[in-house]
């Protein structure tokens, strides 16, 4: 599948996303993961974090008592161990640091844990960099199993390289307290530095009520009396009406952890209605005015000048009625009065090419593409000095295209613009006339 | 846990932090790579590109004593760079792309008045259009997943876009 750059547009800043929290939970609705991929993308982060057991020594050396630091020296990230017979009582003392700054949870620690049968020792003040790599075949390297057993009841020496962190959870199958899963599997020959993740039952789950139909306060408090949180999140909903409940997330009848967010669906009526608006009272305002207020609103404005007797620049008329509803953004547009009620006649000759032969019809359309005047004109008869003539009448200012179509061919070209002035009696063509598209439209003879 | 509670914790105990942080949000994260790197990706490099985006998460975080606001926001953010900087380097050379090659994302990158306002005009859109136009133009996601999801005709999904356009455009010329 070739997807596009462009697909990937929106580059946010952390501050702007702060105001999207709400759509991004909305987008998590339907995200899943197997307990597998957790497990891995767990494990891979605090890999790469470097939560492992050499790294959380050097962080809380200073949490070590002085009678054990002398046995120990952190080099390179490695522990050295330069008496034999201590590196045991070495981590769980270094374990202890950990577990005073909440790092870890080991409980009971024995610092007098007897030498591993089979453990490594450097005798003497070496610097070198000689590891207490353990070998696979210590028994107590071994990862056990934890699982079923109570976090409190788990034994101190449970391989000596071996940090664990934990994680909360409820659990529909273990009681509080009790170890429901972990990260390493039994029977794993642990590394050194390793870090196991325990889930911990926080209890037993309780099942989720329905309250669907139930106005969104009644839902929430049932929810709540139920042992949940609910968190409420207001969708459109073509059928539910707006404030009721349409639905829970788990579902109803799902089992969920006592005190557990449960999300709460509160219809927002029917889909995608737009943000509305009052529209105001703008007649007799001055147009200015009228154009600000109407903005403020929210909705677009547009202007005509009308033949009216009030003061130029005057609103007489509004599209919209006054506190009526418009959608926002709508069009709403304002009558202007032009200060007078009669219109103004205005003739406009345009020049055509000399070299123009044949017959043509020539529109005059207004901003709205509206055609407001049309002629047609013979260019053969026309003489050697070419002209058309209009008759305007209007008021205020006005603009039109000029739009030539031959009769023998039924193409047309723009041919100019005017921009007409009715109170100050002036019409200027703006860029020009298009005079090379026009003699293009010349019947073939002429070409 | 609530991100005030995850941040509390990331403070007292950043490795439990970190694992309460990866322990809630894995399924949103791993939407966002999906969403955007799904047939560009192998769902190993898939997954690699989630623990990257949760470790540079940590990482940026550390470096401002995670005095942050919303996880969520945080993340969302590193998410959708990171990505962008995956997708960029596949579509260029499929090879694997190391970490430290992926850049770094600034922990508090300072704001362009334009972008800010972008935003605050989108926030503007209301529902469902804000969560039409963040879902197509920040996570990348298609019409029809976009419509699936949101319980919306597709059609009426690409009409909102247009018109949301047109809106957007007026909001900010309005408010420049």
């Amino acid at each position: 599948m070739k997807r596009e750059n462009d697909e990937l547009k929106i580059d946010l800043s952390v501050q702007d996303a702060e105001l999207f929290e709400d759509t991004f939970a909305g987008f998590e609705e339907n995200a899943e993961v197997t307990d597998a991929e957790k497990k891995r993308v767990l494990s891979s982060v605090m890999r790469k974090a470097g939560f492992e057991m050499n790294e959380i020594i050097n962080e809380k050396r200073k949490n070590i008592t002085a009678s054990k630091t002398d046995d120990t020296e952190v080099r390179r990230g490695r522990i050295q161990v330069k008496r034999g017979g201590i590196i045991a009582a070495c981590i769980a003392v270094l374990t202890v640091g950990a577990v005073t700054v909440g790092m870890l949870h080991m409980n009971n620690i024995n610092a007098d844990i007897p030498e591993p049968a089979g453990q490594p020792t450097v005798e003497g003040q070496s610097t070198d960099a000689e590891d207490t790599d353990t070998t696979d075949d210590n028994a107590e390297n071994i990862m056990p199993d934890l699982v079923g057993k109570k976090l409190s009841d788990i034994p101190s020496n449970i391989g000596y390289t071996l940090g664990y962190y934990t994680i909360d959870e409820y659990n529909s199958d273990y009681p509080e307290g009790v170890i429901c899963s972990q990260s390493i599997p039994a029977g794993t020959v642990l590394k050194e530095g390793v870090t196991v993740a325990l889930k911990v039952s926080k209890g037993t789950m309780i099942a989720i009520p329905d309250v669907s139909g139930s106005e969104s306060e009644v839902a929430e408090e049932e929810l709540r009396a139920a042992g949940f949180n609910p968190v409420v999140k207001e969708i459109y909903d073509e059928e539910v009406p707006e404030g009721i409940a349409i639905k829970t997330d788990p579902a109803p009848g799902n089992k969920a952890a006592f005190e557990s967010e449960v999300t709460l669906f509160i219809s927002k009526g029917k889909l995608g209605e737009p943000e509305t608006v009052t529209v105001p009272d703008v007649v007799g305002m001055n147009e200015d005015e009228a154009m600000l207020l109407l903005k403020e609103t929210g909705l677009c404005v547009r202007h005509k000048d009308v033949l009216n007797s009030a003061e130029k620049g005057t609103v007489v008329e509004q599209s919209a009625e006054p506190d009526t509803t418009l959608n926002k953004y709508d069009d709403i547009t304002i009558s202007v009065s032009a200060g007078v009620t009669e219109p103004v006649k205005l003739t406009i000759s345009t020049p055509l090419p000399a070299d123009l032969r044949g017959t043509y019809r020539i529109d005059l359309c207004d901003e709205d593409g509206t055609v407001k005047y049309t002629k047609s004109i013979n260019a053969d008869t026309l003489g050697d000095v070419k002209t058309f003539d209009f008759d305007l009448e209007g008021i205020g200012a006005e603009k039109f295209t000029i739009i030539i179509t031959s009769d023998e061919t039924d193409k047309s070209v723009i041919y100019g613009e005017y921009a007409v002035d009715f109170t100050n009696k002036t019409a200027d063509i703006d860029q020009g006339l298009n005079t090379d598209d026009l003699l293009a439209l010349n019947p073939a003879e002429w070409q | 846990m609530t991100d005030k509670e995850l941040i509390e914790k990331l403070k007292s105990s950043p490795q439990a932090g970190l694992a309460a942080v990866v322990d809630r949000y894995t399924a949103y994260v791993m939407k966002i790579a999906r969403t955007k790197l799904n047939g560009i990706c192998s769902s190993e490099d898939i997954e690699e590109a989630v623990s990257d985006i949760f470790f540079k998460f940590y990482q940026t975080g550390q470096s401002c004593g995670f005095d942050i606001r919303s996880v969520r926001a945080y993340l969302s953010v590193i998410a959708g760079r990171h990505c962008t900087d995956v997708f960029r380097k596949h579509i260029s050379s499929p090879d694997i792309l190391p970490l430290e090659d992926a850049g770094e994302i600034p922990a508090q990158e300072p704001l362009s008045d334009n972008r800010t306002a972008l935003a605050a005009a989108i926030k503007k859109l209301g529902e469902p259009d804000t969560s039409i136009f963040i879902r197509k133009y920040f996570f990348g996601q298609k019409t029809k997943e976009i419509a699936e999801e949101l319980h919306l005709n597709p059609k009426a999904v690409d009409k909102r876009v247009s018109r949301g356009l047109v809106k957007l455009r007026k909001i900010l010329k309005e408010e420049a």
